[in-house]
Formats: C-alpha cells, sequence, structure tokens
C-alpha cells in the first residue's frame, strides 16, 4: 500500500517537479538562515557563523540532485525523453519516415477493411439457432411446388420443409408507391427458422391456403420507415399490389430472410424481403411439375448428414421424373453456404490479396529500417565509445521501432474506416449482409501486433548487431556494411519481389477475366437504349386490360421527339431469369429429357428495338393471336429441339394447343455476360401473364434525356403505377459484371500498392 | 553502498517519524537540531541528508507539510506526522526493539563465555 502510494505521488510529481524544486531551494534557504542565527547567538561573527551553517548542512546542489531523483519517475523521464528523440529522429528524415509509417498504415488499414467485410459476408454465422440442419434443396437452382410435398414425405432425412421465393409489393405512399422486395413464405418458415416476431404473430398454417392468405408480416426497417415504429399497425389493412392484406405481424431487427443469393440459383441480384405473405399455393402450381419456380428450405432430421440427404432425395427425384441417364440436377446446400456461395470466391480472393500486401508492407519497412540501421552505424559505434550501456542502445531501437509502429496504427484506423465505407458503397447489389460490415477491432489488433513485430525485429537487429561489437572495431570499420547483413537485405528484397509478383499476376488474371466478360458478344445492342421497369397490379389489370394499357404505353412512348422504337419484355436482359420451360418437339416427342428454356414475352418490335438480330422468319406482329400460338426461338434452342435442321420455321413445339415457331433470333447473354449462352423462347406478351414487365426505348441521342418524357407518358395512364429501375442499357450491362469490376479494380490496387517502387 | 544508505535512510526516517510524535510539528531544521540533540551530538549528519528522507516519508504519507512562520519569524515549511505515520512508526519501534533486544541477548551470552 505505502510503495504504491509513493509511486502514485512520483507520478505525480513528474508534474509538478519545478514547483517542488523552488520550494526545496525555499526551505534549504530558510534552513541555513536559522542556523545562521543560531551560530550567531553562540558568538560567531556573521560570516563565521554562514559558512559554519553551510558546512553542517553538507554540499547544497548534492542534497538538491538527490531530492530530485526521488521526486519523479527517473526511468520514465528517460523513456518519455527517448520518445521525443525518436520522433525529432523520424521527423528528421521525412522521406523515410512517411514511407514506412504509410506503407505500414495502407497495410493494417486494407487488411482490418477486407478482412472486416469478409467477416460479415462470408464467415459470420447466419443468426439462426439451428443453422447447423438447414439446408436449401434445389433441382437446377429450384424446385416445382409438388416435388417439394414429394420429397417431404417420402424423405427420412427431412424433418420440416417450406417454400420461398421472392416478391415484390408495391406499397402506396405520399411520395408515390414504394416498391418493396418481398417474399412469399409457407407458414413453417418462420419456425424453421426459429425466429419469432418482435411484435404479434407469423400466419398460420391456415392462412395458408389460397383465398384465406390476406395477412402479411413486415420486416422491423420498413417498419420504422413507413409506419414510425407505431405498434398499432398490427391489424391495420394495407393497400398492396391492389389487394388489401392485414398487417398480423413484425420480425426483429436484422431478420432478413430471404436474402436473395440462396434463392434460386438463376435470380438476379434481388434485396432481402422486408415484407412477408403465405405461400397459399394456386391450384396449377401445386400440381404443375414442370414450374420450377421455388426454393425449398428443409430442415434435416439430428444426425443426418447434407451428404446422406442428397443421396437419399437423389434417389427419390429419380422415381419421380421420366428416366434419363444425366444427373438429377438435384443440389444440397447448407443456408449458410447457399447464401455465401456468390461472395466466397472473391471474397477469398480479396483476403489472400491484402494479406499479402499487409506482407509486403511488413517486408519493405523491414529493409527500410535496416538500411538505415546499416546507415547509422557510426554514430552508435560513437555513442558506445562515448559511454552509452548496449541496453541503452538497444533500447532506443527499441522505442524508435515502437513510436513508428504506433504512429502507423494510429494512421491505420482513419484509413480503415475510410475503406470499410468505400467497400460497403461500392459493393455489388445483392453482397449478403453488407449493412451489417463494421470494422473488426479484433483483426486491427493483430494487423498492429504484426507491425510492431515487424518494427522491433528489423529496428532492433542492427541496434544488437552494433552493440554487441567492440565500439573500436566498429569505427574503425565505419558505414561500411557487413556481409551477413546485406545478405538479409538481399533476401528481403527477394521476399518483396515474389510476394509482389504473387500479387502482380493474380491481379492480372483478373482483369483479363473481366476484360473477357467485359467483351462478350451479348446479342444486342445496349447503346441509345433506355429501360425502365413498371408493374401492373394483377387486381386492377386483368389480362385483356393490361395488354392495351401496355400497347397504349407504346404507341404514346414512340411519337415522343427523339425515340425510334419502343417495346415491352416480360425480363430485360441482365435482370434477373425467368423460370424454366420444359420443351418438347411435336415430332421428336421422346428425348430423354426436357430441353429446359427460358422464356420472354415481348410485343412486337423487341428485337429492332433492343437490337437483337432476326436470322431467319418474322417477328410478331399484332395479328398473332392466342388461338394458333407462335413462338420465336434463339439459335440455341432452335438447335437443341431440331439438331441437324437448319432453320425449323413452321415446327410445333408440344403444348395444348401446339405452338408453331415462325422466326429465329441470335443468342443473347441475357442471364449473365459471365454464365454460359441460355436458350430463350419468345412469346407474344398478350399470351405471357406477366405483371412485372421493362419497357425498351431507342433513341435518337442520350436515352437518359427522355427519362422524364417516358415517365410522364406512364402517369397519363395511371399514376399509381411505380417506375423503377430507370436506366440506360449500357448501365444495366456495367452493373451485371459490376463484382468483377470491383474485385479487378481492388485487386489492381493493392497490386500498385505493394510493387516495390 | 546502496545498502548501506538505505539502512541508513530507513534509520533517520524512523527518527524523524519519533522527533515529530514527540515533539509536534517541525521545521526541517528543528528536526536536525532534534536529532543532533537527542543522540548528544554522537550523530553528525549532514542536514542536507535529512531533506530527500522527508521527501520519501510525505510521499508514503508518513508525514504532511504546510509552510507556517517559525519563532522567530521567519518562513519555514512544517512536518507533522499522520496518522499513518503513526501506525509506522509504532510498528517499525517495536521492530527496533525486537532486534535490540535479540541482539543484546547475543552480547550477553558472549560476556557469560569469557
Amino acid at each position: 500500500m505505502r510503495p504504491l502510494r509513493r509511486c502514485w505521488n512520483r507520478f505525480l510529481g513528474l508534474f509538478a517537479g519545478s514547483r517542488r524544486e523552488t520550494e526545496l531551494s525555499d526551505e534549504i534557504a530558510a534552513h541555513i538562515e536559522m542556523q545562521t542565527e543560531d551560530n550567531c547567538k553562540l558568538g560567531m561573527p556573521p560570516a563565521e557563523a554562514r559558512r559554519a551553517a553551510l558546512v553542517r548542512f553538507g554540499g547544497v546542489e548534492a542534497t538538491k540532485e538527490s531530492y530530485r531523483e526521488q521526486l519523479g519517475l527517473p526511468r520514465l523521464e528517460t523513456l518519455v525523453k527517448d520518445i521525443r528523440f525518436a520522433v525529432r529522429t523520424l521527423r528528421k528524415s521525412p522521406e523515410f519516415s512517411a514511407a514506412a509509417i504509410l506503407s505500414l498504415a495502407l497495410g493494417i488499414g486494407a487488411a482490418t477493411a477486407i478482412y472486416s467485410v469478409a467477416d460479415a459476408v462470408l464467415l459470420r454465422s447466419l443468426p439462426y439457432p439451428e443453422l447447423s440442419r438447414l439446408v436449401t434443396v434445389s433441382i437446377d437452382g429450384a424446385i416445382p411446388a409438388p416435388m417439394k410435398e414429394i420429397l417431404h414425405r417420402e424423405s427420412r432425412s427431412i424433418e420440416r420443409s417450406a417454400l420461398f421465393t421472392s416478391w415484390w409489393f408495391n406499397l402506396p405512399g405520399q411520395g408515390g408507391p414504394e416498391r418493396v422486395p418481398a417474399a412469399r413464405v409457407s407458414a413453417e418458415i418462420f419456425d424453421l427458422l426459429g425466429v419469432r416476431p418482435q411484435l404479434g404473430r407469423t400466419f398460420t398454417t391456415e392462412e395458408d391456403v389460397e383465398g384465406r392468405d390476406n395477412v402479411v408480416v413486415i420486416g422491423d426497417a420498413l417498419w420504422k420507415r413507413r409506419f414510425g415504429g407505431d405498434p398499432g399497425v398490427l391489424g391495420r389493412a394495407v393497400r398492396l399490389n391492389d389487394k388489401v392484406y392485414t398487417i398480423i405481424g413484425i420480425m426483429p431487427p436484422g431478420f432478413r430472410f430471404p436474402e436473395g443469393p440462396e434463392h434460386h440459383a438463376y435470380v438476379g441480384p434481388f434485396p432481402p424481403a422486408e415484407m412477408w405473405r403465405p405461400m397459399a399455393l394456386v391450384k396449377w402450381e401445386q400440381t404443375c411439375m414442370g414450374c420450377f419456380n421455388f426454393a425449398m428450405l428443409a430442415q434435416l432430421r439430428r444426425g443426418a448428414t447434407p451428404a446422406e440427404a442428397a443421396a437419399e432425395l437423389d434417389a427419390i427425384v429419380r422415381r419421380h421424373t421420366p428416366p434419363h441417364p444425366g444427373p438429377t440436377g438435384l443440389t444440397i446446400l447448407s443456408l449458410q453456404d447457399a447464401v455465401t456461395q456468390k461472395v466466397r470466391a472473391p471474397v477469398l480472393i480479396l483476403l489472400a490479396a491484402v494479406a499479402m500486401a499487409l506482407l509486403i508492407a511488413c517486408v519493405n519497412v523491414a529493409n527500410l529500417l535496416l538500411a538505415r540501421g546499416l546507415r547509422r552505424q557510426e554514430e552508435t559505434a560513437v555513442r558506445l565509445s562515448l559511454g552509452a550501456t548496449r541496453w541503452r542502445i538497444v533500447q532506443q531501437g527499441l522505442i524508435e521501432a515502437l513510436t513508428l509502429a504506433v504512429c502507423a496504427g494510429l494512421l491505420a484506423l482513419p484509413i480503415s474506416w475510410a475503406a470499410i465505407r468505400g467497400l460497403v458503397a461500392l459493393a455489388p447489389v445483392g453482397t449478403p449482409r453488407i449493412e451489417d460490415v463494421s470494422p473488426d477491432p479484433r483483426l486491427f489488433a493483430f494487423a498492429l501486433c504484426l507491425a510492431l513485430a515487424t518494427t522491433l525485429i528489423f529496428g532492433i537487429v542492427p541496434a544488437v548487431l552494433m552493440a554487441s561489437r567492440a565500439p573500436g572495431s566498429a569505427i574503425k570499420t565505419g558505414a561500411r556494411s557487413i556481409g551477413g547483413r546485406s545478405r538479409l537485405r538481399a533476401a528481403l528484397v527477394i521476399a518483396e519481389c515474389a510476394l509482389s509478383l504473387v500479387l502482380l499476376v493474380g491481379s492480372g488474371l483478373l482483369a483479363k477475366s473481366f476484360l473477357a466478360v467485359s467483351r462478350v458478344h451479348l446479342g444486342f445492342r445496349p447503346e441509345n437504349v433506355l429501360t425502365l421497369q413498371l408493374s401492373l397490379p394483377e387486381a386492377r389489370y386483368d389480362d385483356s386490360h393490361r395488354v392495351s394499357a401496355i400497347d397504349n404505353l407504346l404507341a404514346r412512348c414512340r411519337e415522343l421527339p427523339g425515340v425510334t422504337g419502343a417495346a415491352a419484355v416480360s425480363t430485360l436482359p441482365l435482370s434477373g431469369e425467368a423460370e424454366g420451360w420444359g420443351l418438347v418437339a411435336e415430332d421428336h416427342p421422346a428425348r430423354d429429357r426436357d430441353i429446359t428454356a427460358r422464356a420472354r414475352g415481348i410485343t412486337p418490335g423487341y428485337f429492332r428495338t433492343i437490337g437483337t438480330k432476326l436470322i431467319a422468319g418474322r417477328d410478331f406482329t399484332d395479328s398473332d393471336k392466342p388461338s394458333n400460338p407462335v413462338a420465336i426461338l434463339s439459335v440455341a434452342a432452335a438447335r437443341a429441339l431440331w439438331p441437324g435442321v437448319a432453320q425449323p420455321l413452321g415446327r410445333r413445339i408440344l403444348d395444348r394447343p401446339p405452338v408453331t415457331v415462325v422466326g429465329i433470333v441470335e443468342d443473347t447473354h441475357a442471364s449473365g455476360l459471365d454464365a454460359a449462352v441460355r436458350l430463350y423462347i419468345y412469346e407474344p406478351f398478350s399470351e405471357f401473364v406477366s405483371s412485372d414487365f421493362a419497357l425498351t426505348i431507342r433513341t435518337a441521342s442520350d436515352p437518359l434525356s427522355l427519362a422524364k418524357a417516358v415517365k410522364a407518358e406512364v402517369r397519363k395512364i395511371d399514376k399509381d403505377l411505380p417506375v423503377t429501375h430507370v436506366a440506360a442499357m449500357t448501365q444495366v450491362v456495367a452493373d451485371s459484371i459490376a463484382p468483377r469490376r470491383f474485385e479487378a479494380v481492388l485487386m489492381t490496387l493493392f497490386a500498385a500498392f505493394g510493387t516495390p517502387g | 553502498m546502496e545498502d548501506k544508505s538505505a539502512v541508513w535512510q530507513g534509520t533517520l526516517a524512523l527518527m524523524v517519524l519519533q522527533s515529530l510524535e514527540a515533539l509536534g510539528p517541525l521545521h526541517g531544521y528543528g528536526i536536525a537540531r532534534r536529532i543532533e540533540q537527542t543522540s548528544g551530538d554522537l550523530l553528525a549528519i549532514n542536514h542536507g541528508t535529512l531533506y530527500p528522507v522527508l521527501l520519501k516519508l510525505e510521499q508514503e504519507g508518513c508525514i504532511a507539510s504546510e509552510w507556517g512562520v517559525s519563532d522567530n519569524n521567519r518562513k519555514a515549511k512544517f512536518y507533522r506526522i499522520t496518522r499513518s505515520g503513526q501506525e509506522q512508526l509504532a510498528s517499525e519501534t517495536r521492530q527496533w526493539e525486537q532486534t535490540a533486544g535479540i541482539m543484546a541477548r547475543f552480547f550477553a551470552l558472549r560476556g557469560t563465555a569469557q
């Protein structure tokens, strides 16, 4: 207790130093005066009395010195002096200091930022209690509703299961309707995930039936944004897509299911759902074995492994589908993998790259420190011969290194913060849980420790080497470098070059694949095309009404000055994908397996507007009638259906009634520039039931200059229609390869940073 | 050398505490005089050595100081013993007495042997 108190008081003494010393001087002066007076009283002459008093007291200065030694903490004072000295030395060589601090700070900052992103989007577990038992089940990316029933009924490894699919709701509001990402989900899904609403309830199985499904559960963010967090919204009726739903529950903050990527493999970027309505399968969905419209979430029985389940389900699928030799396409993915599958490879690549960059920074700084240590041989030798202890010299080296690392660490904090903000802002749409990214203090600490270790080792090595040699010999050799250490430097340079080379090659490869993707033959010409997405609510627009509204709108758009073509399409290229449609050629009915094509509903003139070449036959016309159904095939689809037939015009696809092929168009990369070309079948828009669609408008000049006029035309038709995703088609193309560009740019940055200048 | 001075500092500190306990608040010169008188001038110390000891005792909280005016109207710093100093004094006095007692018995033992 007492020594502790003394320590504390000595610490305080550090700050009271000068005051205490004047006090001591006064005290000593008074002491000597008093003694002098007493001596005078004893009869000494004044001069003699004062001399005797001084002798009696002993050395005044020696007293002050030993007093001073006890006053503060001399060790700490030396430390402060050393730090001051280190800062001064660093300031004396600003290029060295700036280079060392900056490269360490960038390395630490970048590593912290990338790791924080990786942690949020990839490494951190999804917040569901029994996550390890949750899997998604799909066949070629999706599953038909009756197949889910079959799997659920016949499988022993599945305990519970549910269907889900993405959906949009038009939520009316003062600023016009808002398009809210939503999901259709089976009632069981909330139990499967083990998440309860924070208010109200989720739907019951009785409500998961067509006709009784007018209930909706909303997300926390939407609740706060649109309803001001008012608990009174429970029981309130809202009009969604022109149907009335009752809000029955509010999910807790952070509940995001589906997040998008775990979905059908072919669905494009889809934001996490904020509203949930019952699945309530309609009649045809319950029985259609060819409608690959859903995603399936399953909870495995305790003890069942995904591999066993996959084998069992594969056998079940085989029993219930027409026999064919190929694989069934059945895939089981853990929910965690399903969510992160698309980001895994890029994030791991970035992690490796940033680790490399950090290593390079450390090697770089090591090299700088070593070089400087060698330059200071002479100085060290002089100090040693002047009597500095070896420990003092090592200690000073240590403190200089620490100062460097701490400066770098402090600078790395804002760098990592800015880098994280940048990464979040630049990250491609659909990156899961990107909102959750926050700087990770653990990694920051790790990176800082690495920097500390580097600076310590390489800051002290020269000092220790110098200190261990005889002072005389050091002066004699002067500043000439010594063999051992120049080998060490050479090794460092080699390591640095090797690491940089890896980074350079990596970034080169990424850049190359990015270029390859951006040079893919699109199969359409995106220049001078304006696109926007519209949704005509089913409740207000029945099929015939919808077709006439669209025709009306297109006619108005074509009359706008500068418009050279306008058409509608059910799914815009590179903006998601429609479900697969199994095609069977009428004259080849017994093929092993259906040919799956993606369907698009288009209005006449679509190919001309988007710039896709008609290879043979004709485009649709207004006189195509549902009684005599027609279709246009992409080259690849025609080739798959009728191999060896050059232009299968007039041939028919099996359906009721059969569909006649009237035209063949070039292949398009409509579902992703980096995906293989898919097969496409185009149908007249009037025969294709789709409430969501896109307008494409070809213009003579900058397409975005017409955006306002086109939106005004939409409002003239119906002022309550939400218009979204207004963009030039070139932008849509660029966005679709944003993830690759993002990786390539980051890698190039790391490589540039890591390459020795 | 350090050990010797540590012992000396410890003994001197004990004398300071005892003086302050016996006479009440004193200034540095007063303490020095008191020690000289009590030791019958056998212990001729440099008065200067007293001040680091006073600082140490103050840092430990055994004594407290404040500026005051001496008998002959001179500004001086007065030291007084604190509660914690009194405890320290009591325990150290006990230790000294014990040590002195043991040493005395040792010397007595040698005397009987002769």
